[in-house]
């Protein structure tokens, strides 16, 4: 059923991308234009959903879906980098990656606090020396500086 | 200038100070990303590839090179121990490998792995020594309806490849095109699916792109389930195979080196399928078929060394024509780009220092993999004992740095995301992301080809069937296609017949 759903979608990216394709014109005064490509990619997109939905030997054939605990830990790594990457133009690099990472460790790996506390620290503080300091890469600064 | 002058000044330029750190350093840490099972080399060449910025584009490409084949020397060593393969292509060395550690005879598995790797690795590259150079040649004939009618055949190629459904294969090249459209027309300025807002006027950052699909998907679908790490309880000595596991290794490697460079050649061959067609022939041709999988040495020789032969392989096409067979040597062709090299045949003549620093980097890479991988097993079994837990936070943080390093935009990080999470729910439903990457890295190049020959042409698109190589190119195409089909609907028949016959009974 799902799949479904995705084939449906690809016809209607395929389908929508292709007429905005053709208003960016498929050939100019000097030859082929903006659209052309774009047209011709759109066509593929759209004209595979179709197939894939008249293609029953194409579908997966056992969908290995996580079990409900399995959903949380991977719905609590997606809310902690939601989280990080919010923050980050506003907190910093350095606790905006903390706060992630306890979320990570404490609340979906479920590390007691102490070790928690201390890991996110540890790793933080590493990756900021080492990309931040030694090999000069710019990192998203906070007020207080870091 | 000849071929061995050329080398010896690419082994001039390697043997400078930096240049051999960087590639220890790429060794070295490509091992451990091959022995690290939840990172796999695409998505580590993608989270360093921001750190080569700063570097000369000779020293970022040989520390991306060595990152490459040594993730596949590395991964060997999981597979062994754990059953666990750190990387996709030494999926099929568990069989065997894993069964040697439970007899006791790890060492003698990792030591014949080590070995084949580098007899395999060596002599791909005196292969694509003098290979490269002469395919380099030939396309310098190439003209634009050339460049695409080769660049629509890697693609078929690729397709032709890759397992599961052709037709979602198909989906992901086009959307791999579709996406590479996004940003400004550089011919003539105008903007295509931007919807208005800035940060779409650049396009979709390959980097946010690779690391959302092999980085962040790769974690979503390993913090599933708890992975516990639980090491073969076999302490790992005498890593020096004994006489008779060379005697009967020696071939298997042999073997496996020749056919792994031959399919490295073929775009959508690489690695993964090079192990497994050598331990598919290895299995055919052995007079004891009945011991693989039972700890048989020929079944770690031979996919060792093929996958390893195969990186060398993989490398002609995208030094010698800018044609990328697999995505990690697509993101290679997307460095190379972003050091300002023009990848295609010209690259041979117009940037020969990088390119023979490159094959004389994978000399000298090989013998270091050697001597990291025999005495330092030791020191890799020890980092097995992190805990995946422990693990993915960090390679978190490092997909964070390594896609905002690269161009310092936040919504590159919502693009990583965003395709991490789609990477997860299409790898569900048997999607394959290798053509999609290497659709994306062509595209450019692809609607460059092909608007410069329709606009070269009076006869539009038959332009292609009037050049001679074009033509060819386009023949070999559309007879890979028909064999897919043909396969295809011989597979439907035989199910078919399989099902009356089910029935019948």
């Amino acid at each position: 059923m799902i799949e479904r759903f995705v084939n449906l979608f690809w016809i209607a990216l395929g389908f929508g991308a292709a007429v905005m394709a053709l208003k960016m014109n498929l050939s100019g005064p000097y030859g082929p234009d903006s659209g052309l490509f774009p047209f011709l990619s759109s066509v593929m997109v759209c004209l595979s959903g179709l197939g894939l939905m008249f293609d029953r030997s194409s579908s997966a054939a056992n969908i290995d879906w996580p079990s409900s605990e399995g959903f949380w830990r991977v719905a609590g790594v997606i809310f902690g980098m939601v989280a990080l990457i919010f923050l980050l133009p506003y907190v910093g690099f350095a606790l905006a990656s903390f706060i992630t990472m306890i979320i990570l460790i404490r609340f979906v790996e479920r590390v007691e606090w102490k070790q928690s506390i201390l890991l996110s620290v540890c790793s933080v503080l590493s990756v900021q020396i080492l990309f931040g300091y030694l090999l000069d890469m710019q990192l998203p600064r906070g007020p207080w500086g870091f | 200038m000849d071929t061995i002058s050329a080398l010896s000044q690419g082994f001039f330029l390697v043997l400078q100070p930096q240049n051999l750190l960087f590639c220890l350093i790429g060794s070295l840490v490509g091992t451990l990303i091959g022995v690290l099972p939840g990172i796999g080399p695409l998505a580590a060449l993608a989270l360093l590839l921001p750190i080569t910025f700063t570097m000369t584009p000779v020293a970022g490409v040989l520390m991306l090179s060595a990152i490459f084949y040594g993730a596949m020397y590395g991964g060997s060593t999981t597979s062994i121990l754990l059953n666990i393969p750190g990387e996709a292509a030494s999926v099929v060395t568990c069989r065997d490998g894993y069964q040697m550690a439970r007899q006791g005879r790890a060492g003698a598995a990792l030591g014949i792995s080590a070995i084949g790797s580098f007899v395999a690795g060596t002599l791909s590259v005196v292969a694509l020594t003098f290979f490269a150079p002469l395919l380099g040649g030939f396309a310098l004939r190439f003209g634009p309806p050339e460049n695409f009618a080769l660049m629509a055949m890697g693609l078929v190629c690729t397709l032709f490849m890759i397992s599961g459904s052709k037709l979602k294969g198909l989906i992901m090249i086009s959307l791999g095109f579709l996406l590479a459209t996004i940003g400004i027309d550089v011919v003539n300025g105008k903007e295509r699916f931007t919807f208005g807002t800035i940060d779409l006027t650049g396009g979709i950052d390959i980097l946010a792109l690779v690391i959302g699909l092999y980085g962040v998907s790769e974690i979503l679908l390993n913090v599933e389930k708890i992975i516990k790490t639980t090491l073969v309880d076999t302490k790992v000595s005498n890593i020096f195979p004994t006489r008779d596991d060379l005697r009967r290794s020696m071939a298997p490697i042999m073997r496996g080196s020749i056919l792994g460079f031959l399919l490295g050649l073929v775009p959508g061959g690489g690695p993964i399928t090079a192990s497994f067609m050598s331990y598919a022939l290895e299995q055919k041709i052995s007079r004891n078929p009945e011991n693989f999988g039972k700890g048989a040495i020929e079944g770690v020789a031979g996919p060792e060394s093929a996958n390893n032969g195969a990186v060398g392989g993989s490398m002609v096409p995208v030094l010698a024509l800018g044609i990328p067979g697999t995505p990690v040597t697509a993101l290679l062709l997307g460095a190379l780009v972003i050091h300002g090299i023009q990848p295609g045949p010209m690259f041979i003549t117009q940037h020969a220092d990088i390119f023979w620093g490159v094959v004389a980097s994978m000399y000298v890479g090989n013998v270091m993999l050697l001597i990291l991988n025999l005495p330092l097993v030791g020191m890799w079994v020890q980092l097995l004992r992190i805990p995946y837990r422990y693990l993915f936070p960090v390679v978190l943080l490092l997909s964070i740095v390594g896609t905002y390093s690269a161009n310092k935009n936040i919504f590159d990080l919502w693009v990583m995301l965003g395709f991490g999470v789609l990477g997860w729910f299409l790898y569900k439903l048997e999607y394959d992301f290798a053509p999609f990457i290497i659709a994306f890295i062509l595209a450019p190049l692809m609607e460059q080809s092909l608007r410069q020959s329709l606009a070269m042409s009076a006869n539009g698109i038959m332009i292609f069937t009037q050049r001679p190589i074009a033509a060819v190119l386009f023949t070999i195409s559309f007879l890979l296609i028909a064999l897919i089909v043909f396969k295809r609907h011989k597979n439907e028949l035989t199910e078919e017949i399989n099902n009356a016959n089910k029935s019948s009974l």
